[in-house]
């Protein structure tokens, strides 16, 4: 015999309409939540996380406190300094600094004759806007001059180990569509200056005559992409190295930077381009780069790469 | 036993919202220029801080998308660089940390032939995101980097 279904009652199905609801309920914050369910339990116990969160308090004042008294501290030595000099201090300023050697200095043995490319100091330094149309194109030490000196206007077309040798063949500069020739990256800047430096890189050439035709090749090739038809070329000299500091090879030395800078005074006289000798602000008197100028040897620290900079405001084109 | 069920699941629906009231304050805050300059301290070589304009065209990141950032930027002769940025929006984090390998990827190649172990260095560049903020930093010291944003709640 056939039992009938007994039907369940209002409160059973209000019942189980409300376990259904919270059952979904559940399953919801399970999917959104669990992860964060589990962090609770996993990593840290309540207790913990305020203990932690009192020393991160106590930790950031304390800190306030230190920086207080370094500030203090600072003013204090600021004043014993401005009342007398150190022994140090004195031995320092009785040195000859590097910007005051003449304007022969860190130019190469046969240089002198090429004087008149040399860019001379203006009156007036230049502020940056003068560089909002300048492609600055270079190897390592052209991108910590970028990274370091507080430039703020002009394009940058830099890479670590770019050289001469190179610059056709390697697609070395990132851009936001990917890695570029130098070449092609040049598409994408307007520009009517060219500050150039590269030579570093390439001296271990065994022929520094191919190295001046190659940057002579180099040089006709960029101006093509200028916007402007008659664009200025400054051409950088290579900047002395700290020859004890050096690491990357016997043939980073000074004689070989005065050997290639005197081609690129040539390839500027040349060319109507306008040398500018940073040797002369950067270079200790004896052919070397000024000792402490830079930690490797090579690339410049933050101070030198600052008077890279100010050197390059003074040494400029008046435009007519 | 439909009445101890019930119970049941309104206990757990209790937890589970509990639980989700407590994810903001897990939520991570960071002070930025603070986490930079400690992460420094992993960084032997000299760095130096640069403008915006040189962050945007250094990593290529849009800067419309977000809200901080900053570098430090070596002086051409070592690997060791930081960037940080704290993302307007979630959706951006994974395409800055994209932006970041790919910054590593290159300098890596460019390192390779001039000083490999640089290259190596950046070979193991530290990415990492929390919450909205993404940092990328190539140290000396992996370690002490390790620590620093674990500490930061990276």
């Amino acid at each position: 015999m056939e039992q009938k279904k007994k039907r369940p009652t209002r409160q059973q199905r209000r019942s189980g309409l409300i376990i259904n609801v919270l059952t979904l309920i559940v399953l919801v914050l399970v999917v959104f939540e669990g992860k964060s369910l589990i962090s609770l339990f996993a990593r840290e116990n309540i207790q913990e996380r305020i203990q932690r969160e009192e020393l991160e308090v106590f930790a950031s004042a304390n800190l306030l406190d230190t920086e207080a008294k370094e500030t203090e501290n600072q003013e204090t030595a600021t004043d014993v300094s401005s009342e007398a000099p150190s022994e140090k201090e004195t031995e320092k300023l009785t040195e000859a600094p590097a910007d005051s050697l003449g304007r022969e200095n860190g130019i190469p043995d046969g240089g002198e004759t090429y004087m008149d490319i040399v860019v001379p100091e203006q009156a007036v330094a230049l502020d940056d806007s003068y560089f909002e149309d300048a492609v600055f194109i270079g190897d390592s030490r052209m991108e910590g001059f970028r990274n370091f000196s507080g430039i703020t206007r002009g394009s940058f077309v830099t890479a670590v180990g770019m050289e001469l040798e190179n610059f056709y063949t390697d697609a070395q500069i990132a851009t936001s569509q990917g890695n570029m020739l130098v070449m092609d990256a040049l598409k994408n800047i307007n520009f009517s200056k060219i500050y150039m430096m590269l030579g570093t890189n390439e001296l271990g050439a065994y022929n520094m005559d191919d190295v001046k035709e190659s940057y002579r090749n180099v040089l006709n090739d960029i101006k093509t992409r200028s916007s402007s038809a008659d664009p200025i070329v400054y051409v950088y000299s290579v900047i002395y190295v700290d020859e004890p500091l050096v690491t990357t090879g016997d043939y980073v030395n000074n004689e070989n930077v005065d050997t290639i800078n005197l081609k690129i005074m040539e390839l500027c006289k040349e060319e109507g381009y306008h040398y500018i000798n940073l040797n002369e602000v950067l270079s200790d008197g004896t052919h070397s780069l000024v000792s402490g100028a830079s930690p490797d040897g090579i690339h410049l620290d933050q101070e030198y790469c600052g008077k890279w900079l100010d050197y390059t405001k003074t040494h400029y084109i008046p435009t007519v | 036993m439909k009445k101890r069920i019930m119970l049941c699941l309104t206990a757990m629906v209790l937890v589970f919202a509990l639980t989700a009231c407590g994810k903001k304050s897990d939520e991570v805050t960071v002070d930025v220029k603070k986490l930079a300059a400690d992460l420094q301290e992993s960084i032997t070589s000299e760095v130096a801080e640069v403008s915006s304009d040189i962050f945007a065209s250094t990593f290529f990141v849009d800067m419309e998308k977000v809200d901080e950032s900053i570098a430090y930027l070596n002086s051409g002769a070592y690997a060791g660089e930081i960037a940080i940025v704290k993302c307007s929006s979630s959706d951006y984090v994974s395409e800055a940390e994209e932006l970041f390998k790919t910054r590593a990827k290159n300098q890596s190649s460019l390192f390779a032939d001039y000083n490999a172990p640089e290259a190596a260095k950046l070979d193991t560049a530290i990415i990492k995101s929390a919450g909205s903020y993404v940092v990328y930093c190539v140290p000396d010291d992996t370690a002490k980097a390790e620590d620093i944003l674990k500490a930061a709640g990276f």
